[in-house]
């Protein structure tokens, strides 16, 4: 089940009601916010009702062991059994196949293929179980009541695709009834309004209409068009990503709950290290204070910096898929980062105008992106560096880049230019406007999404994958 | 806390209301496409329960105007049609004979492969050669052949793939790959390909046609069961209409129509083995249809396979973890096949 189809919207009409129905009511609202996730969730694949079940008593169950036991060699060791129970089941289902057939292919061996199925949502909830153990372990988040944490680990909003809430976050949320009088819905609609439109307007379309022709068949593309597919590329995964976690914020707030924020205009940013800090931003604190800081961060000297950037941007690459083209994509923004943290020290460093730095630093850091989302999006390496060895070629064009999808890409990448306050005006006039009119605008905003789609459905979005 | 403007939930909650009965309304033709879309069950059954009357009222009110009216104006024409009245694709198969049942083959062996196709040592008895449409053009550099990959989402990666070895080998061609993820020939109220297809042919032009469908075909068929005779017999009338919707307007136009590959498990290794047999009957009536088997080719001696062999003797994970797709690198083989069966009536340099 994904939030911009029927099936959802009957499903969050019916338990959005009772939630608040039951809500005063904790002991009944709790064990039905966790069945309804799990509902959520069985409609993907019941089987991995199984496997979302089994992590949450795990990681429960370390949580328990580590908060309850003195000895620092117990609690080391439920918190590694954990650690390793959770990134044992992501190898299975990531890259265990992967791994067969890589020996397979060297050794000349037949060692057969599992042939799982990835489970969806599988590297969000995993990810936050560790940092719940984890931070359990390092006394940063107390333990949480079993049903409180099960809540947490499979609620709805966020169980699929993110954004990945810490436990610190959420579970103190869930310590009495959600106040019903103190709902920011006009925040909520435009939250779910925009993501429709990112989805179903804007990245469906770049997609259908001129990516996947040039990634498909680059030789068949000149350099306008391939260049358009690169920069519609970066306009397509933002808007497809970030339509779903806005969902999630969204739909969220409506019951009564919030996340942090995932994204934050990251085509602004005036370097990677800019970037970061507004592009998937749970996961980017998630690989700091999980992975980057637990290597030693940037406190043994300068090479050890160095190379605990470039082991989390790899693994980071690599969390995407066993594929080269992750790890290139991760090589390029870790060398990025390097660049920039070694750049003030260089000395052939040049002093430039701050307004022009500033314009020069934020175009090129778009243009690194961009280039670490051609590996993203390709499906192999020798596409990839098809891509770019079309970018300066000849030869006619096949019509795919159509003034709409100028229009599109462009306005795109516009709109994170709006100043802040714009989105706060809007919701300012929503809410004044009589309850009917808000309905009814937003049912006619329903109607043109659907139109647009033109009946296709949504294409799956492109970080289920992960 | 923020300075957000709040709310209360019960104010939230009839927006909220007032906003989907105000989509439905207006949208009540897309929401039983949608109910008919869905998995078999109670969501289903309920949905479509207040849909199919809500329809009528807004039909006989004439609230589907407004989406009728913004599909005109964004070029998608016939994109809504609720099972109120029967479908084109419908209409169309309904026009043509009654085709014979087809003989079932034995689940994952592939039956034997018709003009298209590269040779099997199959014994099953040959059927019927198509009829030969009128001659087919020939194409230059100047002039290159227009082909249209079509089909649900098995033709993404056989599109992309003879697109490459299109343009690795020079040909006088030109490839557009247009899937349609998700569709199928048994439910027409959901997405209609005799629509599509007279659609694709007035828009693109194309002089081939390859039709790569069959993915999401367990559908039953006015009430037969999937795999069944009847089933194929009525599977086998649609994919004849689809073809003349293809080939209508030019006669020199071809439609080559592959069949799904063999995939891993039940039910679809049934399925698919009978969706072969219904493609494979249908040839003898369409002047200009073309069967592609690539079924045979990509198995191991008729049973699933996840690795093939390439020509340079190296072994390629052909298949995704679905075990009926192709990967991207396996779509290769069922592109070279397509590709042997277009050189063997277009001369391609």
């Amino acid at each position: 089940m994904i939030f911009p189809t029927v099936q959802f919207a009957l499903f969050f009409a019916v338990v959005l009601p009772l939630s608040w129905a039951l809500m005063p009511r904790q002991r009944l609202w709790r064990p039905f916010i966790l069945a309804a996730s799990y509902y959520f969730y069985a409609a993907a694949d019941w089987h991995y009702v199984f496997l979302l079940a089994g992590s949450t008593v795990v990681n429960q169950l370390a949580a328990t062991v580590i908060t309850r036991q003195d000895s620092e060699k117990v609690r080391k060791t439920a918190l590694i059994t954990a650690i390793t129970l959770d990134l044992g089941t992501l190898g299975v289902f990531k890259y265990l196949d992967f791994f067969s057939d890589s020996v397979s292919g060297s050794l000349g061996l037949s060692l057969g293929l599992l042939h799982l199925v990835l489970p969806v949502g599988v590297s969000f909830y995993t990810f936050q179980a560790i940092s719940y153990v984890v931070d359990v372990h390092r006394g940063r988040t107390p333990l949480a009541k079993p049903l409180d944490y099960a809540i947490y680990a499979s609620f709805f909003p966020h169980l699929v695709a993110g954004p990945i809430v810490r436990a610190s976050e959420f579970v103190p949320q869930l310590s009495g009834p959600r106040d019903p009088n103190r709902i920011p819905a006009a925040r909520a609609f435009g939250l779910i309004a925009g993501g429709l439109v990112k989805k179903t307007v804007v990245a469906d379309m770049i997609g259908t209409k001129l990516v996947e022709p040039v990634f498909g068949t680059p030789e068949a593309h000149n350099g306008t068009e391939t260049l358009m597919a690169v920069y519609g590329y970066a306009v397509q995964i933002y808007c497809d990503f970030s339509a779903y976690t806005d969902m999630a914020i969204g739909l969220a707030l409506l019951l009564g709950f919030r996340f942090p924020d995932n994204f934050d205009r990251p085509y602004t940013a005036r370097s990677l290290q800019d970037f970061w800090r507004r592009w998937h931003m749970t996961l980017s604190r998630w690989l700091r204070d999980y992975l980057y800081i637990p290597l030693g961060g940037n406190r043994g000297g300068t090479p050890k910096t160095y190379r605990n950037l470039m082991l989390t941007m790899l693994l980071g690459g690599l969390w995407h898929g066993a594929a080269w083209t992750f790890v290139i994509w991760g090589g390029i923004h870790g060398v990025g980062l390097a660049v920039e943290r070694a750049w003030p020290a260089m000395p052939f460093a040049i002093r430039i105008p701050q307004l022009v730095k500033a314009t020069a630093a934020r175009i090129l850091t778009f243009h690194v992106v961009c280039l670490a989302w051609v590996f993203f999006r390709a499906p192999d390496l020798g596409t990839a560096f098809a891509v770019l060895g079309r970018l300066f070629a000849d030869g006619p064009s096949t019509g795919i880049v159509t003034p709409a999808i100028v229009f599109i890409i462009a306005a795109a990448l516009a709109v994170q230019w709006i100043p802040r306050g714009t989105g706060a005006r809007l919701r300012e006039a929503f809410v004044t406007l009589p309850v009917y009119a808000q309905g009814v605008s937003l049912g006619v905003l329903l109607l043109v999404i659907a139109a647009v789609s033109g009946g296709q459905g949504v294409a799956p979005f492109i970080y289920f994958r992960f | 806390m923020s300075e957000e403007p709040l709310t209360t939930a019960r104010q939230a909650g009839r927006v909220i209301r007032i906003a989907l009965a105000t989509a439905l309304l207006l949208n009540t033709a897309g929401v039983v496409r949608a109910g008919l879309g869905m998995q078999p069950g109670p969501t289903r059954d309920v949905l479509l329960a207040f849909a199919h009357p809500l329809d009528t009222i807004a039909g006989a009110l004439d609230l589907n105007r407004p989406r009728t009216s913004l599909d005109a104006m964004l070029g998608h024409p016939d994109s809504l049609t609720g099972d109120g009245h029967r479908t084109h694709l419908e209409q169309d198969a309904d026009r043509l004979q009654p085709v014979a049942e087809p003989p079932p083959t034995t689940p994952g062996v592939p039956a034997a492969n018709t003009s298209a196709t590269a040779p099997t040592t199959d014994s099953t008895p040959e059927p019927r050669l198509a009829p030969v449409g009128a001659a087919v053009r020939h194409a230059t550099a100047d002039d290159p052949l227009r082909i249209l990959v079509t089909g649900d989402s098995l033709s993404d990666f056989d599109g992309l793939q003879l697109a490459r070895l299109v343009a690795a080998d020079h040909l006088p061609a030109k490839v557009r790959v247009q899937a349609r993820t998700g569709t199928g020939l048994t439910q027409p109220s959901v997405f209609d390909w005799s629509d599509e297809a007279a659609q694709d042919a007035a828009a693109f032009d194309p002089d081939v046609v390859i039709m790569v469908l069959g993915a999401n075909d367990g559908w039953p068929l006015h009430g037969a069961d999937v795999g069944s005779n009847a089933w194929n017999a009525e599977y086998s009338r649609r994919v004849e209409a689809v073809s003349r919707d293809f080939i209508a307007g030019d006669p020199q136009r071809r439609v080559y129509w592959v069949g799904p590959p063999v995939p891993r498990s039940a039910p679809w290794i049934h399925i698919f083995a009978r969706i072969n047999d219904a493609v494979r009957a249908a040839v003898p009536n369409v002047p200009g249809l073309r069967y592609v088997d690539v079924a045979g080719p990509t198995s191991d001696h008729g049973h699933y396979t996840d690795y093939l062999t390439d020509a340079a003797g190296h072994r390629v994970l052909a298949r995704q973890h679905d075990g009926i797709h192709f990967s991207f690198p396996g779509s290769v083989f069922p592109a070279r096949i397509i590709l042997a069966a277009l050189r063997g009536e277009y001369t391609l340099g």
